[in-house]
């Protein structure tokens, strides 16, 4: 056998008369006559901008996988990605700037007998976003998220019971103090015999095998981290302090300001009215059990605010970082 | 290759939402096995949401209802225990011949390696005359209510490949695990507990979380780990200072508003979310009642030796993590009580 490229696409051309490298595969990968990487990586992120690429079977470009929804804009996109200088950045821009990105993602009527699963994209879809992220949005509203770029891999806080998982209890896992801790997700290193499970709760692939299409489940296991996680609690605590520190007239005022933070719009009326009668049924618990409001704060306690009330905003916070719409881009 | 969204279930479900919330009780729906699941009439009647975990009839009915999977590795040799060979006794103390080491890889076996044979003694037992080596007294006892499966046998000569050999048929990664497959095939009759559970025992295994990951199966069939210590499921307890009348306020909160979202966007996955959130907080009063032996008989404990104190242990054994044979009877009757409960596969790892 000698190495060759596949007879349905362009010969790969050697820099050797008759002899074939890995260099020449590489240069063959993104010659201008090869049409098939630029639209399987233009696909991908069409894939990751609207909940499904437009050859749905992202991994299978082949005659059993999908037909693009809509041949020539793939096309287009694979052109236009090389012409772009393979620029990642400016391929997404294109795409984000296009009306058909910036689409409602409501579900509409009068498509149901027409694109059931809306291949053709006269709607946007709502997307829950990736694991890593659904930390990141809550550190970064609560105030917590470190900006810090690039370098080693760090390591929140992981349950207990999780590291010991693995190779017989030799691996530690050594908890990041300070800024690491609250570095993106994508920075969180990664064991593959004891993978963190807020990443694994929320369709993180297990990295044993290479994954191009995430799955997009919907767990109980997903609430109980969401509410419960040590990591999701101290945003929440965090994030009520940071609500309660803003200047707002009212409880009103402060419960809309919360909700936009989080969903990035205003809320209507009648949701701002169920979160205020969830701060005072908070209210009326701790001012009755102050202990107990003490130990929900935690270590974030606000400037001039008694305890009862921190403790009911953060009840509120947490509530609020568990919305549906919070974790979906929309 | 994991599973895609499935637009066609959501496309069944944008249908009837109302009907969807007021029936679900169990619902966590939006995973892409709705095309499987063929439900005939769901554009018509109200709709019960597709549960992936509902149960589904086999094609064959069994007796079986659930399994228990006593996954012990790092146990002694089969040759110790169950199987006994003659030959390789007879043959003690001699030299490999060439015929068995030319051209094949061992991982620690040297050119100079003698043969090993097992010094245990075997015997029949039962009326069927099943063959157990004298380290498994009580085991034998129970020879003609057994099977034995002699000819399972593997190829691999490390412990994480043959773990996952054992847990997913090849000694590969991205294969879905047994439980996984239970799960998918014939659901779990349980309504507040997962379908899969996981108990590890001790200082765990090589291969660790990859033992009971659902491959390229939708993630909602890969185990659960539950804990005999502590929360039984993790973040099972709510933070400290918030009382169970806050959480159920919180969740109200939570259903109201998302139904105010779910009607203006008609997105089913907002339906899903409320369904796991409330089978979520079912999950809260039923699994620490798991763990509570206290209902248990005497006779029950003492059977699974849940105070019997420890051998003594050495070497790599020696606790590092609670690796105790107590920890493990722990784990039995826990998997025993899961079982109980309706949950279709329990491996104690």
């Amino acid at each position: 056998m000698k190495p060759a490229g596949l007879a349905v696409l362009p010969p790969i051309k050697g820099r050797v008369e008759g002899k074939l490298d890995r260099l020449d595969l590489a240069k063959w990968l993104v010659s201008a006559d090869n049409p098939l990487t630029p639209r399987v990586l233009a696909n991908q992120l069409w894939d990751k901008l609207f909940g499904a690429g437009l050859v749905r079977t992202m991994e299978d470009f082949g005659v059993r996988g999908e037909r693009p929804a809509h041949p020539e804009l793939l096309d287009w996109l694979g052109t236009e990605y090389r012409r772009l200088g393979w620029s990642r950045k400016k391929m997404i821009e294109t795409i984000v700037m296009s009306a058909t990105y910036q689409q409602a993602s409501a579900h509409r009527e009068e498509l149901r007998d027409i694109d059931p699963t809306n291949k053709l994209l006269a709607r946007q879809n709502r997307l829950r976003v990736e694991a890593e992220i659904v930390r990141d949005l809550c550190l970064s509203v609560s105030g917590l998220l470190s900006d810090s770029f690039g370098g080693p891999s760090v390591s929140p806080p992981l349950p207990p019971g999780i590291a010991v998982l693995s190779y017989d209890g030799n691996f530690n896992w050594t908890p990041s103090e300070g800024g690491p801790r609250y570095r993106r997700g994508l920075y969180t290193f990664f064991k593959r015999t004891a993978p963190h499970p807020n990443l694994t709760a929320f369709d993180c692939p297990d990295s044993n095998t290479t994954s191009v299409r995430r799955g997009v489940s919907n767990t109980p296991l997903q609430a109980l981290t969401m509410m419960n996680n040590e990591v999701f609690v101290e945003a929440s605590q965090a994030f009520a302090k940071r609500i309660l520190e803003m200047e707002a007239a009212s409880d009103g005022q402060r419960v809309r300001e919360a909700l936009r933070l989080c969903i990035g719009r205003e809320p209507v009326e009648s949701e701002s009215a169920r979160f205020i009668d969830l701060l005072e049924t908070g209210r009326t618990y701790y001012r009755a059990n102050p202990d107990s409001a003490q130990k929900l704060i935690g270590k974030y306690q606000p400037k001039d605010i008694a305890a009862p009330e921190a403790a009911a905003w953060v009840a509120v916070a947490r509530t609020a970082l568990n919305l549906d719409e919070f974790i979906t881009r929309e | 290759m994991k599973h895609r969204r499935d637009f066609d279930f959501q496309a069944k479900m944008a249908l009837n939402r109302r009907s969807f919330l007021n029936t679900a009780a169990s619902g966590l729906g939006g995973i892409a096995l709705a095309s499987l699941l063929k439900q005939d009439g769901l554009l018509a009647a109200p709709v019960q949401a597709p549960n992936p975990l509902a149960t589904r009839p086999p094609h064959f009915l069994g007796k079986a209802k659930n399994c228990i999977f006593l996954f012990m590795e790092g146990a002694p040799s089969q040759l110790d225990l169950f199987t006994p060979k003659p030959k390789l006794k007879e043959l003690h103390g001699q030299r490999l011949p060439e015929s068995m080491t030319k051209n094949v890889r061992f991982a620690f076996i040297k050119e100079t390696a003698t043969i090993l044979g097992s010094n245990q003694t075997f015997r029949k037992h039962g009326q069927c005359g099943m063959e157990f080596s004298d380290l498994l007294p009580n085991l034998a006892t129970c020879a003609d209510d057994l099977l034995m499966i002699r000819s399972l046998h593997s190829e691999q000569f490390n412990h994480h490949p043959g773990q996952l050999l054992m847990q997913c048929g090849r000694a590969a990664f991205g294969l879905p695990t047994i439980g996984s497959w239970l799960s998918y095939g014939l659901g779990s009759p349980s309504q507040d507990l997962p379908g899969y559970v996981v108990l590890n025992s001790g200082v765990g295994s090589s291969g660790g979380a990859s033992l009971w990951q659902s491959g390229f199966l939708p993630t909602t069939h890969a185990g659960v780990l539950f804990r005999d210590q502590g929360e039984p499921v993790l973040n099972l307890v709510n933070p400290e200072g918030l009382p169970p009348e806050l959480q159920r306020a919180s969740l109200d909160t939570l259903r109201d508003v998302n139904q105010q979202r779910l009607d203006v966007m008609r997105d089913p996955e907002i339906a899903s979310r409320i369904a796991s959130y409330e089978l979520a907080y079912r999950m809260q009063s039923a699994a620490p009642e798991l763990a509570d032996f206290s209902g248990e008989s005497k006779a029950t404990l003492e059977a699974y030796g849940i105070d019997r104190p420890d051998p003594p242990v050495g070497g790599r054994g020696k606790a590092k993590s609670g690796n105790t044979a107590q920890g493990y009877a722990r784990n039995c009757l826990l998997a025993r009580r899961l079982v109980e409960r309706g949950v279709r596969f329990v491996n104690i790892l």
